[in-house]
């Protein structure tokens, strides 16, 4: 038997879930999981454009299982969004209400975290269903350089050790 | 897309065996057996299920996935 695992996306005051495992995450200037062109990100004519953050978490919904440990996230590498696009990322425990970001402060380039070196988001061990470990958050920060349009989309990959 | 996520089973010796249906590990005596799993492209039509089988004996790994075997001491991540 094996842990039924879903990705959430959490908005709003109380965090009402999404369930993004094989849903697009859509990057936008406001705080929602709707996958739409309204709120877009806009090339700024100087400084830089943050989107809302994106908070999201490892659910666990049902299936069997003893124990997970170890849940971590990781990019591949390399950012396929385009010139002056660049994704953040931070692990954080407790959920707030998801803001606009306003810098890079506490974060870090999301494509650093790679295979070799994932972004910890709890070593548990876990058990029973329910959200599990610290959420990811993640914003975008579109710059001068960018390139008018949607971009290309990236691979996020949620990795967890199961007995 | 889901993959096969693996099984594994405790004998009554205590030795641990891992199987994907197609493939079976045993890991006899004293180590660990887990799953690696993955969801590998999150947020994104393309996401899939992965389970790679991990046995352990003194921080040697072998990871199968598959027909791929790998014997190694590192921490490897799907």
């Amino acid at each position: 038997m094996a842990a039924t695992v879903q990705i959430i996306e959490k908005n709003g005051a109380g965090g009402t879930p999404t369930d993004k495992t094989s849903g697009q995450i859509r990057f936008k200037n406001a705080d929602n999981a709707t996958v739409d062109t309204s709120n877009p990100m806009v090339k700024p004519g100087a400084g830089t454009d943050y989107s809302f953050e994106k908070w999201l978490r490892f659910n666990v919904s049902g299936g069997t299982y003893t124990e997970i440990t170890n849940i971590k996230a990781y990019m591949d590498g390399s950012n396929g969004l385009g010139t002056g696009v660049t994704l953040y990322a931070k692990a954080v425990a407790s959920y707030t209400t998801p803001a606009e970001a306003t810098g890079t402060a506490g974060y870090t380039d999301a494509f650093t975290y790679t295979s070799g070196s994932p972004l910890t988001l709890g070593a548990g061990p876990y058990t029973s269903t329910g959200e599990k470990g610290d959420h990811l958050v993640m914003m975008l920060a579109v710059g001068t350089s960018a390139s008018g349009g949607i971009t290309s989309g990236e691979t996020l990959t949620f990795g967890w050790d199961e007995i | 897309m889901i993959n096969q996520v693996h099984e594994i089973t405790t004998d009554e010796h205590g030795n641990r065996h891992g199987t994907d249906g197609s493939i079976t590990v045993s890991l006899i005596g004293e180590g660990r057996m887990f799953k690696r799993r993955a969801v590998k492209g999150a947020g994104s039509e393309n996401a899939q299920d992965i389970c790679w089988l991990v046995a352990e004996i003194d921080g040697v790994r072998l990871y199968q996935h598959g027909n791929n075997i790998v014997f190694t001491r590192q921490d490897l991540n799907p």
